[in-house]
């Protein structure tokens, strides 16, 4: 990037946020962090309000900003036990990992899928959390980040944030001790809460993965299932002692694996977390808050600008891509081409493309 | 019955008996009373828990009293050594009483901590992050082997004293900043210190080298003389003899611990050396809640022939 995209990219950037639409709560409580050459060069930063904090981004734009997931008394204050934490918003960060440049945005579905099994199953199900204190963002790049900001949870210290962390990663579960031999070989139910809940509403909605051949049969299916509803996993021809090792296969899927555990942006609470719908100085995509996660397609939806046009040149070969329900490229080293705004800068970001100029 | 003299002499912490010390105020603070509230300090370092037995209530009055004057003292001298034992050994002590209470007794101490618990078709549960924030983080409270629904974690009768337990240890260790007592209570502070064994991280020459972030992070815990659950000081004792530590200085270490018994963790270091424990996995470091970060070795031990190779 030379220094002339650099400043077009920042006036693009500056544009945008003269009207983005920030929904911080308690912005005044917050510590900000901006950053151009890295993710966050300075921190400690604080602002009063949303005009304020749009005025700095608008005369300051930076690549990227974000802000804390804690709430201080003293943002702005140095070092960090001068701040005075008052609590912390819940904060996961669910990413893919690919090999390559391009491979993960044909991938970010995978993502998408995890987001929605995460909060369906987990926040609002096991925790029990209401939907106006879950915010879903897309991270602007290889992911998703969901902030809890439910107050019960504000007072939660690193090691307990880990152990939700450490659940919803299904660490240390044995599905196996979820059974016991009573005669009768019983296990959980259907209406059960937590991973019992879930393994036996996932057998119950295809038995046939236990055993294929037994359950293909109708009767058997049902009878089974009907079993499994009182907690009772005898009623089937098949070897009952196999039960519980093969429910243990079938259940690896249920635990969202994507949450990233080692990033610290669950359990640290001084980390920074990137603005929700502040822009990713990588991609040029916005962190979008997402309001349908069903209908959300980041490639569109998070796109900054979809009317003008601009002129680059490919410094490198760049396999094809879905975006905004377009194919663009494969592109050679070399080649020219007037793409879209938006694909043009996130090509220019991630170092593929140059800009010609005008 | 909860508004007594008796309650709040036991749980000193409540709003009952904050009232009753607020009608009598620090000013009331006798000689004696500073000498008895040194006293339950020294009994703390010393693990002794000691149940008064009174003549009168103004005994009753004046043990309230040794109390709120030992926070004041510790506000003051803010040794978090100090604090931490003192706040282990007063947990314990209140675990001891709740033992022999009624369910309202208990139900009303758990309130005043914010543990209050519902009964869901005959199960007792609490909110999933009271569960959280009051228990222990050991496996047997971990998420995954608990019954969760809606927001509610099912726990038992004596799981929920356990919590309270732990809620009082965390409100006392948390001791409120005192700037400037009574001159008295400054003249007994400094008595305190001079008194003491010399309190200092005991080091081991061996920890000054690498360790994966698992066992960094406890290690320094327990120079901070910070409590750490038992699964971990396990971990810590099969890793240390893993690694070549001897039992005379694994003791010496774990003496950082605001709850050390030199018997017990000899006893139990002993042991674990005769059963020839082996270090555990990654896999299960992970399922006792203690990884903390992805290093890829699989083995804790697997770190130091890391760290040697990349040297070379």
């Amino acid at each position: 990037m030379n220094p002339n995209e650099k400043r077009y990219i920042l006036s693009r950037f500056s544009d945008y946020y003269s009207d983005a639409d920030f929904r911080i709560k308690n912005i005044e409580r917050r510590e900000f962090g901006v950053g151009n050459s890295k993710k966050i060069d300075s921190r400690h930063l604080a602002f009063g309000s949303v005009s304020e904090f749009r005025g700095y981004l608008i005369s300051n734009t930076p690549f990227f900003v974000s802000h804390s997931a804690s709430y201080y008394n003293f943002p702005a204050a140095t070092p960090i036990e001068k701040k005075q934490r008052i609590g912390a918003d819940l904060i996961f960060d669910l990413d893919i990992h690919a090999d390559g440049k391009y491979a993960v945005y044909s991938r970010l579905d995978e993502a998408k899928q995890d987001v929605i099994r995460l909060v369906e199953e987990f926040l609002l199900g096991d925790f029990g959390l209401s939907k106006s204190d879950i915010l879903i963002v897309f991270s602007g790049n290889r992911g998703y980040h969901v902030h809890v900001t439910d107050s019960e949870y504000l007072l939660l210290e690193g090691d307990e944030r880990r152990e939700i962390v450490n659940y919803i990663r299904g660490e240390g579960l044995r599905y196996e001790d979820f059974f016991e031999w009573v005669e009768k070989l019983y296990g959980p139910r259907p209406d059960e809460g937590g991973y019992r809940g879930r393994i036996a509403r996932s057998i119950i909605a295809d038995p046939t993965r236990l055993a294929p051949r037994i359950f293909a049969d109708e009767s058997k299916r049902k009878m089974f299932i009907e079993g499994i509803k009182e907690g009772d996993w005898s009623r089937s021809s098949m070897k009952l002692s196999d039960i519980p090792k093969k429910v243990a296969n079938i259940a690896k899927s249920l635990p969202v694996l994507s949450i990233n555990a080692d990033a610290a942006v669950t359990h640290d609470m001084s980390k920074l977390i990137r603005v929700p719908n502040s822009i990713h100085g990588e991609t040029a995509l916005v962190a979008r808050i997402v309001e349908d996660v069903d209908k959300f397609d980041p490639l569109d939806d998070a796109l900054l600008d979809k009317k003008r046009q601009l002129l680059v040149v490919f410094n490198e070969d760049v396999p094809s891509l879905e975006i905004a329900e377009s194919t663009f490229g494969p592109y050679k080293k070399g080649e020219k081409k007037e793409l879209p705004e938006s694909v043009a800068l996130f090509y220019i970001l991630k170092e593929s493309a140059s800009m010609i100029p005008a | 019955m909860v508004g007594d003299l008796n309650f709040a002499v036991r749980y000193p912490f409540t709003s009952a008996a904050k009232e009753l010390l607020r009608s009598e105020g620090l000013e009331a603070a006798t000689d004696e009373i500073i000498e008895m509230a040194v006293q339950r300090i020294i009994d703390a370092i010393n693990g002794k828990i000691r149940k008064s037995i009174y003549a009168n209530d103004e005994e009753k009055k004046k043990d309230l009293l040794a109390y709120a004057v030992a926070r004041v003292i510790l506000g003051y001298l803010r040794n978090s050594y100090l604090t931490n034992k003192f706040a282990i050994n007063e947990s314990k002590k209140i675990r001891s009483f709740l033992d022999d209470e009624n369910d309202e007794v208990v139900n009303t101490v758990a309130n005043e901590l914010g543990i209050s618990s519902l009964d869901r078709n005959g199960q007792m549960v609490v909110k999933l992050p009271i569960f959280l924030r009051f228990t222990p983080r050991s496996p047997h409270y971990q998420l995954t082997n608990r019954k969760i629904r809606e927001g509610f974690v099912a726990i038992t009768k004596n799981e929920k004293k356990r919590m309270v337990e732990e809620a009082v240890r965390k409100h006392i260790a948390k001791t409120p900043l005192v700037k400037d007592p009574p001159e008295k209570i400054v003249l007994a502070a400094k008595r305190l210190l001079a008194e003491l064994p010399k309190v200092e991280v005991k080091r081991v020459a061996q920890l000054e080298g690498s360790h994966p972030p698992c066992i960094a992070e406890l290690i320094d815990s327990v120079k901070r003389h910070q409590n750490i659950p038992h699964i971990a000081r396990f971990y810590l004792a099969v890793y240390f003899i893993g690694i070549g530590l001897s039992d005379d200085d694994i003791v010496s270490f774990f003496s950082n611990l605001p709850d050390f018994n030199e018997k017990i963790t000899r006893y139990q270091v002993e042991h674990a050396r005769k059963k020839r424990y082996a270090v555990p996995s990654c896999a299960t470091v992970i399922g006792y809640g203690l990884c903390r970060a992805n290093c890829g070795i699989s083995n804790p031990l697997n770190w130091h022939k890391r760290a040697k190779e990349v040297v070379l």
